[in-house]
């Protein structure tokens, strides 16, 4: 009687520490179990239902790079070592580059042809370079991007907020703010951007050439790449930029010549 | 895993296996900047290394800065100073960075940062979490 309860207590003893790994590696053994079965679940979600993640990695996607041109703030950062400026330099053009305080993207010529008119250069009289007044042929069908007034003309105006005669590339369409802006023709979305001027900004490219330019959005719903039919929701009316109120600023061009869109507007 | 105590390296040699990461980056970084000369695309995988560098050295408990951070201090004062001052660092600076994630968000809908936080906030749960080991373990 006497020798059951020794033995009992040596292996007890002997047993105690060997309780104590099989607790942690209880633990280990949970965590590993539970990581695997979300592998799992994952794979399958994705296997199973293909719809469903694009759904959610396109909104993913949106959320992390919608408005910031990473490859523009990074080349700008990585040309640190070998530009002359310095730190200072490489960090404002970073920083345009992610906020575009100066100048819209350098995504395409008539942007920054845009830009360069805007800070002040526009010569009297005669018609500034890349402009023509005539009609064109578009060659496709087109749709107003939205019902609207045409508050500023195509042409020389007194610019509302510089209070100077300015060069106005495009047309301005009243609108309330929130108005959907719907694509003028079939293409794909060029840039979607934001600049100082412009505000929130979209660009569309159509067939034969041809290009739409939709600035001052609130916001913009549609992705850089997206394929869009004629009359397709694009972006939101808003008064972003140097606005003086909501209102749908439209640009036309063909090959870097701007076009008058009051033809196909009103 | 334990360590033995004699097998533990110095401050001196941990900090300096700890800089090897940050070390590689910028060296990286500066190679590709310099073949950007010949092409154009290189700048962006410099530019893309060096911001990678510098956010490593933020210090943020889970990142390597906060392990430099935490050696100093330790080397300066004694570890268990240096547990608490990279706990405060950390959670003042995970403020910080949670607001300017929302601000970027809010104001710019810029939500990179925002997506980085979730990543950044698991990793320092686990660390606070696993420095007490009575609660997970």
């Amino acid at each position: 009687m006497t020798e059951h309860p020794r033995t009992y207590e040596r292996r007890d003893r002997e047993r105690r520490p060997e309780n104590n790994m099989s607790k942690r590696e209880r633990r280990r053994l949970v965590r590993l179990s539970v990581s695997g079965i979300l592998l799992v679940l994952v794979v399958a979600v994705k296997l199973l239902m293909p719809d469903l993640t694009d759904i959610y990695r396109d909104k993913l996607l949106r959320l992390i790079g919608e408005n910031t041109d990473f490859a523009e703030a990074f080349s700008a950062v990585g040309k640190a070592f070998s530009k002359e400026g310095g730190i200072r330099d490489t960090l404002e053009d970073a920083y345009i580059a992610v906020f575009g305080e100066k100048e819209p993207e350098e995504a395409a010529s008539p942007e920054q042809t845009a830009a360069t008119v805007f800070s002040g250069v526009y010569t009297p009289e005669s018609l500034p370079e890349h402009t023509e007044l005539a009609q064109r042929v578009l060659g496709f069908a087109y749709a107003l991007p939205l019902r609207g007034a045409v508050t500023s003309d195509f042409g020389y105006r007194l610019h509302p907020v510089a209070g100077e005669e300015r060069f106005h590339y495009g047309v301005d369409l009243e609108a309330e703010e929130g108005e959907i802006i719907h694509s003028f023709a079939d293409g794909t979305v060029g840039v979607v951007a934001r600049s100082s001027q412009l505000g929130n900004y979209l660009t569309v490219n159509h067939p034969g050439g041809f290009s739409t330019l939709y600035a001052h959005c609130r916001c913009v719903t549609a992705s850089a790449g997206q394929t869009v039919r004629c009359g397709d929701v694009l972006a939101e009316v808003g008064q972003t930029g140097v606005a003086t109120g909501p209102h749908l600023h439209f640009e036309l061009y063909h090959d870097q010549v701007y076009i008058n869109p009051i033809y196909y507007v009103a | 895993m334990c360590i033995r105590d004699r097998e533990r390296l110095s401050y001196g040699r941990e900090a300096l296996c700890v800089l090897a990461g940050p070390l590689v980056n910028v060296t990286i970084s500066w190679l590709l900047s310099m073949a950007g000369a010949w092409r154009e695309e290189l700048y962006l995988f410099a530019g893309a290394q060096l911001v990678l560098g510098v956010f490593n050295l933020l210090p943020l408990s889970a990142l390597d800065g906060g392990r430099l951070l935490w050696i100093g201090v330790a080397w300066l004062t004694d570890p268990f100073l240096a547990d608490k001052v990279c706990r405060a660092v950390t959670l003042v600076l995970l403020m910080g960075l949670a607001a300017l994630s929302l601000g970027l968000w809010m104001l710019h809908r810029m939500g990179f940062l925002l997506v980085g936080m979730v990543g950044i906030i698991c990793c320092t749960v686990r660390e606070f979490a696993l420095a007490n080991p009575g609660r997970t373990g």
